[in-house]
């Protein structure tokens, strides 16, 4: 018979057990069940986690490289702003050096600027002198008695000298290591840079810089600079040098000049002195005779009009030759009284404004009777815009008269005298040409000499003073104008002569 | 109440010369027949022992602090040779200068607590503002000197300052304190009285890569990154392009790669500390104490982010001065910067000039670590040993 079991006080033990089994079962089940749970969670959370390791990871690793690309500018930075700061340097104290031509101030600035500018623990700067000694011109970082060690071993190492001398940059960068070894030992310094100094007479100096620290190594930036530097200052002491030259042969020349110019000041005075003299004798002298002379001329005229009496031909024939004579000779005084005048700047020119060609007709008129006796053809040709000069009239006619009657004395029978006239922008230039004997090219330099005469058949014949073309001469350039002949013997001769167009010094 | 401010620079060859130049001018600006205080900063082509004693009778022997440096700021730029100085006179400021020699791993907290002593004595009894410290940059570890000056101070006191420093070439540096150099030295400047004092810093890196854990420290010193050699971190990220790393001298490379400790106070900021020693062990040296357990990361730094931390840096600075106009500006700037920045230093210097006035006199020095405060409220103003830092103290 299947009957559910009474629960009754009679319980049996084996129930209990299975209950409790059940129950333990479930429980057991339940914390399987939570902890297959749990786990999953567990599981989830440490992919999680693994996942955000993953990403600081790769994080982190994308920083690393962050770091060295920040590390590698970094470097790049500062090796770009050191030859930065070097070209501003070097640009600094190129400046300073190179707007002095003084050898001294050279060094003074460059003293000052390279402990400034460059950025070494030591300096140095030796200079030859002409015995090939060297000598310390710049020194930092260095003691006195450090340097004397550096110049007695320069002496007495010939191999260092020599290598020295070679003349090419040297540094601690790229110096074999046995010279590298002898420079560390020679200044003392583990890194440096060793530059010559050069002119175009070779080298004068050596350029040293250098550091001890260990962390101050030189680059290949530093040699540059220093290299460049070194050529600088070698071009500065040579400009300064070939200034130096220049200026004491300059001084040398101006102190000969000064020399020459008091002496031919000193001539000029002299000779000065003695056209003065002459010209106040000539015109003392000059003065002297015109008073007998026009006393002579008096009375030979008086005997020649017979008011004293009959006189015979053959004394009125020397009464006349007295009186022509005493003419000429009062000609000749009056012309070298003017011509002193003239020099002594006692005549006064009349300066007023004259038409040129009315003057030239003037002339025309007085001379044509002895144009006329030798068939002389008389041509002018002036340039009708030549305006009115201004001139002293009376003075300039005795030019043309002068001029003209030369030029009708020395033409020949049928011959031609042509006038001309024209201007340029500051003178009117005019020129007597004549168809006469000519001048010979070694009598003209002296033609307008005092006294001189062109040895020639005509003046032979003819007398004259010889005054008249130093009298032109002297009332032309009273004028501000100048005369200068022209003339080929046996063809004719020009005179050319000017006169300003607007006012000058009379 | 007046207060007198000159600057001198001179880059003459001679040492006197320079001396005599940098301290006439100084003089004459100051105008007065004597300065109270001197601050000095030299580069080490001079021999601080010839200049100190000219500048000090030049300037009517006034408490003289400063150091040598790779860099002097001025207005003008920054130069990398010369002697500069700063001398100070004011009956509304107060000063209170000290000296404390031969410091070293061990005595350097005790030596903190002297230094700040002393200036507190030379002080006197007037309202203290802000501690000045110049230390010797090539001590490995400096934490413990702050902290010792902070002992007597008080630890929200503000201490600014900077390590001596040389041209990267970590031979040896110097401090100056009246007409004398040392080194393994600190000397500091107690200021306070009736000055408005304006400070500001910042430094502009930036965490790179993922953070790291500095699981074992001790002290300056750490040991491991992540359970491994703590140097290994730069291997990863430089392998072989890093140079001087294998040995016991900085690198001036490390200065650009600083790593950054977390702040475990404030979360936000970084302390920027530059590995001063990677020996063969794989240790990794610092300037400054880095806790255990402190998130690392390799930092990064660009011009931009420096110059705008300048600029972040002398706004803190006006903005503490409450609309006074500065009549000093003193500036500590880490050689990082100067390596980081090159020629686009004199734009980082117009920035500090355009924030706290064109005509304010400025001088500086370029420095081997830096002492200054975070730049959040959380951290209290407690002031730590830093690199790659630009530090502002303006004086009104």
């Amino acid at each position: 018979m299947n009957t559910i079991p009474k629960i009754t006080g009679e319980f049996s033990i084996d129930s209990f057990w299975v209950m409790l089994g059940i129950v333990i079962l479930t429980i057991i089940v339940a914390l399987a069940f939570l902890a297959i749970l749990k786990m999953e969670q567990v599981k989830r959370l440490k992919t999680a986690v693994d996942k955000l390791r993953h990403s600081f990871n790769s994080l982190d690793e994308q920083a690393k490289l962050i770091v060295k690309t920040d590390l590698e500018l970094n470097k790049t930075q500062e090796e770009l702003e050191k030859r930065l700061n070097s070209l501003n340097a070097l640009d600094r104290i190129s400046r300073l050096i190179s707007t002095t031509l003084d050898a001294e101030e050279i060094f003074r600035r460059l003293s000052k600027a390279i402990v400034s500018e460059l950025g070494f623990e030591k300096i140095l700067v030796l200079m030859f002198d002409k015995e090939k000694e060297a000598h310390a011109r710049i020194e930092v970082g260095f003691s006195k008695e450090t340097v004397s060690e550096i110049l007695s071993r320069l002496v007495k190492d010939h191999s260092l000298s020599t290598l020295l001398l070679e003349g090419r940059t040297i540094s601690s960068l790229n110096a074999p290591k046995q010279k590298r070894e002898k420079i560390t030992q020679l200044l003392g310094l583990g890194h440096f840079v060793l530059s010559p100094i050069l002119t175009q007479d070779g080298l004068i100096g050596i350029f040293f810089v250098g550091n001890q620290a260990e962390n101050m190594p030189v680059t290949e930036g530093d040699e540059d600079l220093i290299s460049i530097l070194s050529n600088q200052i070698g071009q500065a002491l040579e400009n300064a040098n070939l200034f130096e030259q220049v200026y004491r042969s300059r001084q040398e020349l101006e102190s000969k000049i000064q020399d020459r110019t008091r002496e031919l000041a000193l001539a000029l005075e002299k000779v000065q002195e003695i056209s003065k003299a002459k010209s106040d004798f000539v015109s003392a002298v000059s003065h002297e005779l015109r008073t007998p002379l026009t006393s002579i001329k008096g009375y030979a005229s008086i005997l020649i009009t017979g008011k004293v009496g009959d006189i015979p031909t053959a004394v009125k024939e020397r009464l006349e030759k007295i009186n022509k004579h005493s003419d000429n000779l009062v000609k000749l005084i009056n012309d070298l009284l003017d011509i002193s005048r003239i020099e002594s700047g006692r005549v006064e020119m009349k300066l007023e404004e004259h038409n040129i060609v009315t003057l030239i007709e003037s002339i025309r008129d007085l001379l044509a009777p002895q144009m006329k006796d030798k068939n002389i053809q008389f041509e002018t040709r002036v340039d009708q815009k030549i305006p009115s000069l201004l001139v002293d009239s009376t003075q300039i006619e005795r030019v043309f008269i002068n001029l003209l009657s030369n030029a009708v004395k020395f033409t020949p029978q049928n011959g031609t005298i042509k006038v001309n006239a024209q201007m340029d922008k500051d003178n009117a230039l005019f020129q007597i040409i004549d168809t006469g004997i000519g001048i010979s090219e070694n009598e003209l330099p002296k033609l307008f000499s005092e006294f001189y005469r062109v040895d020639n058949e005509v003046n032979q014949v003819v007398k004259g003073t010889g005054l008249g073309l130093v009298l032109v001469k002297k009332i032309l350039e009273a004028h501000g104008g100048r005369i200068w002949v022209t003339s080929k013997a046996g063809t004719g001769t020009t005179f050319h002569f000017t006169l300003p167009l607007k006012s000058q010094k009379a | 109440m007046a207060t007198h401010i000159g600057v001198g620079f001179s880059r003459e060859k001679n040492t006197a010369a320079a001396a005599r130049e940098a301290s006439y001018l100084a003089k004459t600006q100051l105008k007065q027949p004597a300065a109270e205080i001197a601050v000095i900063f030299a580069s080490t082509h001079y021999n601080p022992q010839e200049i100190l004693p000219i500048i000090n009778q030049s300037l009517g022997n006034p408490r003289a602090i400063g150091c040598s440096t790779g860099g002097i700021i001025l207005a003008q730029g920054l130069e990398k040779r010369g002697v500069a100085v700063l001398a100070l006179s004011s009956d509304e400021i107060r000063f209170g200068a000290a000296v404390v020699h031969e410091i070293n791993a061990t005595n350097a907290w005790a030596a903190g607590t002297d230094l700040a002593r002393n200036a507190v004595m030379d002080f006197g009894e007037h309202r203290r503002q802000t501690f000045i410290l110049l230390f010797d940059g090539l001590l490995k570890n400096n934490s413990p000197l702050i902290r010792g000056a902070q002992e007597i101070l008080g630890k929200a006191f503000p201490v600014i300052g900077a390590g001596s420093s040389d041209n990267f070439s970590f031979k040896e540096t110097r401090q100056y304190f009246k007409d004398k150099a040392f080194n393994h030295t600190a000397t500091a400047l107690l200021l306070g009285g009736a000055a408005r004092i304006g400070i500001g810093s910042d430094h502009g890196w930036r965490p790179l890569g993922k953070p790291r854990l500095a699981d074992n420290t001790e002290n300056n010193i750490i040991k491991t990154i992540d359970g491994k050699k703590a140097s290994g971190i730069y291997a990863e990220y430089f392998n072989q392009d890093l140079k001087g790393f294998s040995s016991n001298q900085p690198a001036a490379l490390s200065f650009l790669y600083p790593l950054g400790i977390r702040s475990q106070k404030t979360g936000e900021d970084y302390i920027l500390l530059a590995p001063i020693g990677m020996p063969d062990n794989g240790n990794i040296i610092c300037q400054g104490d880095v806790p255990k357990e402190a998130e690392i990361h390799v930092m990064i730094g660009k011009k931009d982010f420096c110059k705008q931390a300048a600029y972040n840096a002398a706004s803190q600075a006006r903005d503490a001065l409450a609309g006074v106009k500065p009549k000093v500006v003193i500036i500590f700037e880490s050689m990082a910067r100067q390596k980081l920045l090159g020629r686009e230093t004199i734009q980082e210097i117009q920035i500090v000039r355009d924030v706290l006035g064109l005509d304010v006199p400025l001088i500086g020095m370029c420095s081997y670590g830096e002492i200054a405060p975070l730049k959040t409220l959380e951290s209290g103003g407690e002031a730590h040993i830093q690199n790659g830092n630009i530090v502002i103290l303006a004086l009104a």
